[in-house]
């Protein structure tokens, strides 16, 4: 039954939120020491920081979450703030919350991530359904395979040598931020222009790597698809092989694909991050880099649970779609 | 023996894969007995300089002679790799073994684990541990990636012993009143070999992609020199932006090397371990 | 006599293996006339599936070696790759084996057959195509309403009769129905071969039925050839071939089946048939046959008209002792 299969999903959603908290909460505190004065302390031994304003922080978060109290109750607390999105105050750039520096960022991951995959599932299934059909142009395997070959290296290092190359030797492309330097954004042709020169070179890094990913994924399904009855008997019926191509073969293989995203984001998200950093683009990724560079503690836990329950809930919403889009998948019960 | 020799020559992703990755492992173990590893240290000797028939590799900015850096590197990068391969495996292949095999609420607690922990992005766990460690050395580094990767060899390995368990050579071995130790190991553990071969090439890769990972972003062991870790510092001191590609362009070749032979193993795997699905083609 | 619709004339196919090639079908001869029905009867491997597949250019991995197969005149095995896709479907057609597997599974019924059409240059408007359809799948015994059904959603036997209703979009000239049945429980096994046979004498084509059933056979065709390891052994009226065989093969066929009166051990045919991978010296069938002799070891019989019958022919050398 499908509601059987959504409560399913979605208990396994509640349940990777449940532990992404509780490891969020438990991990600091199993290190030896009080978490937040080692962290301030840390801080304080690079120089960073004010002694004064520090020891008014940690004051106040002692007793917000109760450090000195009993544990299952700082548990308690910390879920009471997380669910009211409080996550605490960037260490680094007191007195700036976490909440707000992750939402400053997000849109330009999302933008990023979005684009970069929605190209390169487009690009990849294509791709992958020629390599694997016998009567495209060999031209389309070899070009596959190249492209196969750069998605086994990480994005990030794909990123950095685009960089060198068309920033350093041939300067085309700027070398990092989002925007041009200076340039406030708008609603205008000029912001869209220097948005997209400055995604240029991170969206690239992703696409070509990932695009390699996908097309190896549907070049498998086409050629176990090839095999199967009807195609035989689609080529008996003296159809175009154009239209046996689309219809018969790709529309069968692609839905698998589909479900390879749910499971694909999570890879996808953790390559995003690295790229941000190598060109200093102003996403969430980049900001945990940041954080973790100054041990701003409480920004790099906020992130890291945002996006564990971003992509938890994004996974069921695929989960949820999926079998409505494939008739194939009968979850009622038969008769 | 001789088999299987003769179908990896004929499988030509295999056998390139095999070679690329057999020559790495080799330099890997010969490397460092044949250099002066002192020369990888900070400010052995002068910093910044493009390679040359001195320094074939170049010198990175902080004055470490850039050949033996790989040579140091290299090992180091795969020991992690390797080591967080074959706990993540083991693990995989257990729980696997068991969740297949045994089936009812284990296989179903084993399964929801795997669905969850599969969910979670490896990389937001491991720097939050990453993070919060006062010393990452490579075991613990290994350690903690194995403990992220291990659900990829589960899946595969439940899903194999799924469709083994009701195979007509187990039903009569498990007829025949075989123990349940003799029927894994020696009824069903031979014919999951290829699948875990196949998984261990796979969660080797990912393993190598979660360990680069964490060491770009400056979480990875620190007093010991792996290609990531060169990466971190190349970037660190903007290599990239001062032109001195040679820092960290040679250790993402060396990288670049070492995936793609990952990558062709892997698919030269998958066919062979498609056949004996009984894919049809 | 009136031209045959299909002219088989020595046909012989070969696959490529990676042990060499496989002869899957050699030097078989047969011809169906308009209207007419004739059976290719064998067990697995004999080459009955390879021959309708070599005379649809379908082969995989293999190729016609050798001879002729005319359809209304024209010799298929020269055609074009552009011309033989015209013809498919629209002079000869195809009823599969499994059906169940045959039909695209995301695609609707009506989206299915449409494409016959569209991809034979016929165009309609949709309330047109919607009425062609209809009229279409009633004649194979279906509701109008399977159009816009899933294959999932359909029964065994209403998939294989949309199969049937696919073969005869076009109004072909010849069937070839490749184990229409097998899959299927015995009373829809009878509803549809009796589809197949309404609906083949309503448009006049001819049909060659692919089997190992000899019972249905017996009810269905007019003649009936037996193959045995890719080669022809028999051939003759269906009637003619039950009431006096002539070859050891075809004997032990008939006396596979079960009948009501005869009780007591079913007769099976023991041993296996022979690897395709070599050319066998000598008459195939030899190792199993109960009448084997020491010419049979060295000398392949040829198919020799058999005395007394018109259009009846076995390939066996003592096919005069067969009956008695």
């Amino acid at each position: 039954m499908y509601l059987d299969y959504i409560a399913r999903r979605f208990g396994v959603m509640l349940l990777v939120i449940f532990l992404a908290v509780s490891i969020n909460f438990l991990i600091p505190r199993l290190m030896p020491g009080d978490p937040v004065e080692a962290q301030l302390m840390q801080l304080l031994s690079q120089g960073g920081g004010n002694l004064g304003d520090i020891a008014a922080m940690v004051d106040s978060y002692r007793a917000r979450f109760g450090l000195d109290q009993p544990l299952w109750r700082q548990y308690f607390a910390y879920w009471e703030s997380v669910l009211t999105f409080d996550l605490g105050f960037s260490l680094a750039n007191y007195p700036e919350r976490v909440a707000s520096a992750i939402s400053g960022a997000l849109p330009w991951t999302l933008g990023l991530l979005g684009t970069a995959t929605l190209i390169s599932f487009v690009f990849g299934t294509l791709l992958g359904g020629l390599m694997g059909w016998p009567q495209a142009r060999r031209a389309w395997r070899i070009f596959g395979s190249g492209v196969l070959l750069l998605s086994s290296i990480p994005y990030f290092l794909i990123g950095m040598v685009l960089l060198y190359l068309f920033v350093i030797v041939w300067p085309v492309f700027p070398a990092g931020g989002g925007l041009p330097f200076g340039q406030t954004p708008g609603l205008n042709w000029q912001t869209v222009q220097g948005i997209a020169w400055h995604a240029a070179l991170p969206l690239a890094s992703i696409v070509l790597a990932e695009t390699g990913a996908w097309a190896i994924g549907m070049r498998g399904m086409i050629v176990s698809v090839l095999g199967e009855d009807h195609i035989t008997l689609a080529e008996a019926k003296g159809l175009r092989p154009g239209r046996i191509f689309n219809r018969y073969a790709m529309r069968s293989a692609m839905l698998p694909q589909v479900t390879r995203l749910a499971l694909a984001m999570a890879h996808i998200v953790s390559g995003a991050i690295l790229v941000e950093v190598i060109f200093s683009y102003p996403g969430v990724g980049f900001r945990l880099f940041q954080a973790i560079q100054a041990k701003d503690f409480f920004v790099i836990q906020g992130i890291v649970l945002m996006l564990t329950v971003t992509l938890a809930v994004a996974t069921f919403i695929l989960d949820l779609i999926y079998p409505l889009i494939d008739p194939r998948i009968t979850l009622r019960r038969k008769g | 023996m001789a088999r299987l020799l003769a179908f990896i020559l004929a499988n030509r992703a295999l056998s390139a894969g095999l070679a690329i990755l057999t020559a790495i492992c080799i330099v890997a173990v010969l490397g460092p007995l044949l250099v002066d590893t002192a020369l990888s240290r900070v400010g052995a000797v002068p910093p910044r300089l493009p390679p040359s028939q001195l320094y074939p590799f170049g010198t990175d900015g902080q004055g470490r002679e850039m050949f033996t850096v790989i040579i140091v590197a290299l090992p180091q990068t795969l020991k992690i790799g390797v080591t967080a391969g074959l706990i993540s495996l083991a693990i995989g292949v257990a729980l696997g073994l068991i969740a297949g095999f045994v089936g009812g609420l284990l296989d179903a607690v084993i399964r929801t684990a795997s669905d969850v922990m599969m969910t979670i992005p490896g990389i937001a766990v491991m720097v939050l541990i990453a993070a919060n460690v006062r010393e990452m050395t490579v075991t613990l580094m290994a350690v903690i990636i194995a403990s992220l990767s291990w659900m990829i060899a589960t899946r595969m390995i439940r899903a194999q012993t799924l469709s083994l368990r009701d195979r007509g050579y187990v039903q009569i071995a498990i007829l025949n009143g075989a123990s349940p130790l003799r029927l894994v190991f020696v009824e069903v553990l031979p014919n999951l070999m290829p699948f875990i071969a196949a998984s261990f090439v796979m969660t080797v890769s990912q393993a190598m992609l979660a360990t680069i990972g964490l060491e770009a972003l400056g979480l990875g062991p620190q007093n010991e020199l792996t290609l990531g870790v060169t990466i971190y510092w190349a970037q660190f001191y903007s290599a990239v932006v001062r032109g001195m590609w040679w820092w960290w362009a040679i250790p993402i070749g060396a990288l670049a090397l070492i995936f793609v032979g990952l990558m062709l193993t892997s698919i030269g795997m998958d066919g062979f371990v498609n056949k004996r699905i009984g894919v049809r083609s | 006599m009136t031209a045959p619709v299909l002219d088989v004339a020595g046909l012989s196919v070969e696959y490529r293996t990676s042990s060499g090639p496989a002869f899957a079908v050699t030097d078989v001869s047969f011809s169906v006339q308009p209207g007419g029905r004739i059976g290719l009867v064998g067990e697995s491997g004999s080459g009955k599936s390879t021959t309708v597949l070599a005379l649809m250019r379908l082969l995989r991995n293999g190729s016609i070696a050798a001879g002729s197969a005319r359809l209304e005149g024209v010799e298929l095995t020269g055609l074009s790759e552009s011309a033989m896709r015209a013809t498919r479907f629209a002079r000869m057609s195809l009823v599969p084996q499994g059906a169940m597997s045959s039909l695209n599974p995301v695609l609707r019924i009506s989206e299915q057959i449409g494409d016959i059409f569209d991809d034979h240059g016929i165009r309609h408007g949709a309330a047109a195509r919607r009425a062609i359809l209809d009229t279409l799948l009633n004649r194979v015994g279906l509701a109008a309403a399977v159009q816009d059904r899933f294959p999932h959603q359909l029964s065994g036997g209403m998939k294989q009769r949309v199969c049937i209703a696919m073969a005869i979009a076009l109004e072909p000239a010849l069937i070839l129905a490749d184990e229409p049945t097998s899959a299927l429980d015995v009373m829809v096994q009878k509803q549809v071969m009796a589809t197949l046979g309404r609906v083949q004498a309503d448009i006049g084509a001819g049909i060659v039925l692919i089997g190992h059933d000899m019972a249905l056979m017996a009810h269905f065709v007019d003649d009936l050839g037996v193959m045995y390891a890719g080669r022809m052994v028999e051939r003759g009226p269906v009637r003619r071939l039950f009431a006096a065989p002539h070859h050891p093969y075809t004997l032990l066929l008939i006396e596979a089946l079960p009948t009501f009166r005869a009780r007591g051990r079913f007769r099976g045919i023991p041993g296996v048939a022979p690897s395709l991978l070599t050319q066998v010296a000598g008459c195939p069938f030899h190792p199993r046959c109960p009448m084997a002799v020491d010419r049979c070891r060295t000398e392949t019989p040829a198919l020799r008209p058999v005395a007394g019958a018109q259009g009846h022919v076995a390939a066996c050398h003592r096919a005069e002792d067969v009956s008695r």
